[in-house]
């Protein structure tokens, strides 16, 4: 079999992988809530391993991009969550095997996951089959499983299994009680007494609104009475109660381990695609960033998608940010009003180059990335309690361990840097370390209030928070090259409320 | 079993969601005295009031079902109310059947007391419409009782009284059972034993067969507990099903009670507004595309009912026109005219009458006022804002023909900014076939629309004679600069 991973195309990684701890620059990111929520959605599955090893070839990035647009197709996406909703039902009934006492109880949970697991990799293949699909990932699941399932194997146990399972729902008996005694029988033609009551009463009943008015508690246990009844089942019917005890001495081993390392890997498309569902359904946009080896950096409609979880929570509407920069432009400098969006928008740059090292879909409408080799991010720290001297220092080394390890394939995000002393030293300082980063050819994004910082030079690029000149109290959270430009009040609440004329042709249903 | 008096073809639920737009219409509007006359006091007369009212119907065959049953109810007043009376007496008794553990053996005799109930009087039913039959005759009454007496004879009376004399003694049991998870016995069921003397047919044969049995020592308290939750699974089913039949049964009398409501709500109005003299009349509804309104005295019902007398009403006549634009005198009748407009809409679209004494209409594809809210006393960006915000919720729901009543829409803003935004969003509301009549003082907004000449727009005029007094009658005329501010002034500081 040539299929190994769906996460790696050639194969399994190295297993050193493992003890990769959480990089820093995680949670400067807003990566952790994402990552974090993506676990715990399926906290059967470990796979957060996954998460701090980014790609560095194109064709592993690519790998993954197409069999996250296979998944991404609403079948394909149902069917493999079908798929593993069967094989977790399959370890709840062993689990139930495992806790159960009564061996004819054990054999038939048993039984019943077998059956359910070659039906669930059945299902899975049939449903593969009407769907076209473009990954070599998704192909290589499918034709592994297409050999799996016409192994026979494979087929005497669906065979015996779906045969045994027939066998035992069709068995129906008759249990009269008179007083304290129970005797158990064949049934003959006696009438189902609840279909008499249906029939005469049925010309009241809509099809909507029939509450299920009663509630029998119930649970997998039997108490001593059903044991007993069950033991007089299993004499009215002795050679099958024999055949099935025979089934579970027989098979014990059954799983294939390739499938099983199939169904926990799919996870990481599972469960990052059920995470964006909800923003896309708010209208926000999602694409598959095309990686640029010219080092052009281009996203239309980004966020910081943590963020915008959040708010899609809260229901509040997410301002999105186009940016672009150009082989040559090399330094991304943030300026604007306070709590404009500014570091939320540099955030939003460091998300969606690590996500799109991931092989993952990022936000935006399109984008064209850079590989990145090592992720830096400057961020103010709250743990540092020292006086600002200290502050300042500990500051710089950061910035020099930075520097030291930075190539011109790096990103650094910088998040007001030095700001803890005087503004005259801090434009200093940070002339001084762009100087730097200038040299190295880093890409960098640096978020400041040090508006002189964005005529450094011909690689440095200005973008500033939009003010409402109409409104500046209200904040925009939208950033662009260049000054924001004045408009009329009314109309910009016009266009706020999307009621001009344009807007409204379109927006009016026909 | 239907009712289907309010719709041909479905049922009316009176819990069904409202649209967002339902709250701000009512106060626009001013409905309030509309469903307190309908109501008299009873909340649920007042929800399905309400329910009715403001979920138009679109469908003008739906509108002439609806005014047809409402003819025979005002023509059957008495009868009417006494059905609505026995059905919800039906319902209250219900619900004094206590519901106990929800065990299945305490289900079957709940069931069985409320099926008495019941059965008494569905019988009952029958006697008070069979005796009034021939007198009906709107298609929703003469199918209803037609589908009472071919549901409710005889057969089913008596089949019904076996099952319950069956059910009510006690007798042994006997079910079947299959094998379910874990082999664990499923899907209990009562089965009807086959030597039963008397029952409802059954097979009177019987073989031979293996027969195992164990008895259950009388100090194995835990295997009494055992049997006797067998015997609960036992009945399940059936305990459900007559359950389920009696909460049928019941819906059926809700079902009654929900339809009548309205007819009931709608002889009450129709008896008020007759008592303080003011006309009503069945409208005559017009498909959606056809964009008219013809009609002679229309009035405001809901500042008649508050007044509690006859009021000044107008004859309008708007043929083919997209947009209304009235402007002229301050209290000069404008926002009157304006909600009788709203107000005949809705009524015509629940299939009453309306206030005029000639009427004749375009049903709408939904009704949305923007009302300027004189309460607000934020400050004017603020206020704006919120007018914008409203307004943008309705474009989502506007579609062509739909209408939507402005009020001095945008009047938070300045003139210039005010006529500005509202010229863009009228031209685009025209354009996508959506009606609007506009109550504006803009006199750039209405003036430039005028010397458009848009062969579209009709233009009103709150009337005002020579000797500057208002006559709250509104009449065709082209907007003039000023509103009437002056007069009011000169009226109130003399």
């Amino acid at each position: 079999m040539e299929f190994f991973s769906i996460l790696f195309p050639r194969g399994s990684i190295d297993s050193s992988t493992e003890a990769v701890g959480e990089p820093d620059f995680f949670i400067d990111l807003n990566l952790n809530p994402i990552f974090s929520y993506l676990e715990t959605s399926r906290p059967q599955y470990a796979f957060s391993s996954i998460f701090r090893v980014p790609l560095q070839q194109d064709d592993d990035i690519l790998y993954r991009q197409t069999i996250f647009q296979d998944i991404e197709e609403t079948n394909v996406y149902q069917s493999i969550a079908r798929f593993s909703s069967s094989m977790m039902t399959v370890r709840d009934y062993f689990a139930m095997r495992d806790k159960l006492f009564y061996s004819s109880q054990k054999q038939r949970w048993f039984l019943d996951g077998v059956h359910l697991y070659c039906k669930g990799l059945k299902t899975l293949e049939t449903d593969l089959d009407q769907v076209h699909l473009n990954s070599s990932g998704m192909r290589a699941v499918k034709q592994y499983l297409s050999s799996y399932l016409s192994s026979e194997t494979f087929m005497a146990l669906q065979a015996i299994s779906t045969h045994l399972l027939e066998e035992l729902t069709n068995v129906t008996y008759a249990i009269s009680i008179k007083g304290s005694r129970i005797t158990v029988q064949h049934l003959q033609e006696e009438l189902d007494y609840g279909a008499l009551i249906e029939g005469i009463f049925s010309k009241f009943a809509k099809s909507t609104g029939s509450p299920a008015s009663s509630i029998t508690p119930d649970w997998p246990e039997m108490n001593h009475v059903e044991v007993q009844v069950l033991e007089l089942v299993t004499k009215l019917y002795p050679e099958l109660f024999m055949q099935m005890a025979d089934f579970y001495e027989q098979n014990q081993q059954f799983w294939d381990a390739t499938l099983l390392r199939f169904e926990h890997e799919v996870q990481f498309y599972m469960s990052y695609l059920e995470y964006i569902k909800g923003l896309k359904m708010m209208g926000l946009s999602f694409c598959y960033p095309q990686i640029s080896v010219a080092k052009v950096l281009e996203c239309e409609e980004g966020f910081d998608l943590a963020l915008a979880h959040q708010l899609q929570l809260d229901k509040i509407k997410v301002v999105t940010n186009d940016f672009t920069l150009h082989p040559d432009e090399r330094i991304l400098i943030v300026t604007g009003p306070n709590q404009g969006g500014k570091t939320t928008f540099a955030r939003s740059i460091g998300q969606i180059l690590y996500l799109a090292s991931l092989g993952m879909p990022v936000s935006g409408k399109y984008a064209i990335l850079p590989l990145v080799d090592k992720w830096f991010t400057h961020f103010p720290r709250a743990e540092d309690m020292s006086d600002n001297e200290g502050k300042l220092k500990d500051e710089l080394v950061r910035m020099r361990n930075i520097l030291s390890r930075a190539t011109p394939q790096s990103l650094i995000i910088m998040n007001e840097s030095f700001s803890s002393t005087t503004l005259q030293d801090a434009l200093w300082i940070n002339r001084q370390v762009l100087q730097r980063i200038s040299q190295i050819n880093v890409l960098c994004v640096c978020v400041t209030f040090i508006d002189e910082l964005t005529t450094l030079g011909p690689n440095v690029v200005s973008m500033a928070g939009v003010v409402d000149t109409n409104a500046p109290l209200v904040r925009t959270f939208q950033l662009q090259r260049g000054p924001a430009s004045g408009r009329s009040y009314a109309v910009t609440i016009a266009r706020n409320y999307r009621l001009t004329y344009e807007d409204l042709k379109e927006r009016i249903r026909e | 079993m239907n009712v289907h008096l309010m719709f041909k073809d479905r049922d009316f639920d009176p819990e069904a969601k409202l649209p967002d737009h339902t709250s701000v219409l009512i106060q626009d509007l001013a409905m309030e005295s509309l469903f307190a006359a309908m109501a008299d006091g009873d909340t649920f007369l007042r929800q399905v009031a309400e329910h009715a009212l403001l979920s138009p119907l679109m469908d003008v065959g739906e509108i002439l079902y609806r005014q047809m049953v409402l003819k025979d109810a005002l023509n059957h007043p008495s009868l009417i109310r006494e059905i609505y009376q026995m059905a919800l007496d039906t319902i209250q008794k219900e619900k004094q059947y206590y519901f106990g553990f929800r065990y299945p053996d305490a289900i079957l005799h709940r069931s069985l007391e409320v099926l008495r109930l019941f059965l008494d009087r569905l019988k009952l039913l029958m006697e008070m419409v069979q005796a009034h039959e021939s007198t009906f005759e709107s298609e929703g009454f003469i199918a209803m009782i037609a589908f009472l007496k071919k549901e409710l004879d005889e057969d089913f009376f008596e089949k019904s009284e076996v099952i319950w004399k069956d059910l009510n003694r006690n007798q042994e049991f006997l079910f079947s059972a299959t094998l379910g998870k874990g082999n664990k016995g499923v899907d209990y069921l009562l089965r009807q034993k086959i030597n039963q003397p008397k029952g409802l047919g059954g097979f009177l044969f019987s073989r031979k067969k293996v027969a195992y049995s164990f008895q259950i020592h009388e100090r194995d308290e835990s295997g009494a507990r055992a049997l006797s939750e067998m015997k609960n699974k036992g009945i399940e089913k059936v305990a459900s099903t007559l359950a389920n039949s009696v909460q049928h049964m019941l819906h059926f009398f809700i079902q009654l009670r929900n339809e009548l409501a309205f007819f009931v709500g709608a002889i009450r109005l129709h008896d008020q507004l007759r008592a303080i003299e003011s006309p009503v009349v069945f409208p005559v509804p017009l498909d959606a595309a056809t964009r008219q309104l013809d009609a002679t005295s229309l009035y405001d019902v809901c500042l008649s009912l508050s007044q509690g007398c006859m009021v000044v009403g107008n004859d309008v006549s708007l043929q083919g026109k997209a947009l209304v634009v009235i402007t002229g005198a301050n209290q000069g009748g404008k926002t009157t005219f304006l909600r009788s407009v709203g107000l005949s809409h809705l009524m015509m679209q629940s299939g009453l009458f309306v206030s005029a004494t000639s009427f004749c209409m375009n049903v709408a594809s939904g009704i949305y006022t923007h009302f300027t809210r004189q309460e607000d006393t934020t400050m004017k960006s603020g206020k704006l804002d919120e007018e914008m915000r409203r307004m943008s919720g309705i474009i989502d729901s506007l579609r062509v023909n739909s209408l939507l009543l402005c009020n001095e829409s945008f009047a938070s803003t300045n003139e210039r900014e005010g006529s500005e935004i509202a010229k863009q969003i009228m031209q685009a509301l025209v354009e996508k076939g959506v009606q609007v009549i506009f109550v504006t003082h803009f006199y750039e907004f209405a003036s430039d629309l005028y010397q458009s000449n848009h062969h579209n727009i009709l233009f009103l005029r709150a009337l005002r004679l020579d000797d500057g007094k208002r006559t709250y009658r509104i009449v065709k005329g082209r907007p003039l600069p000023t509103s009437y501010g002056e007069d009011i002034f000169r009226e109130v500081f003399g």
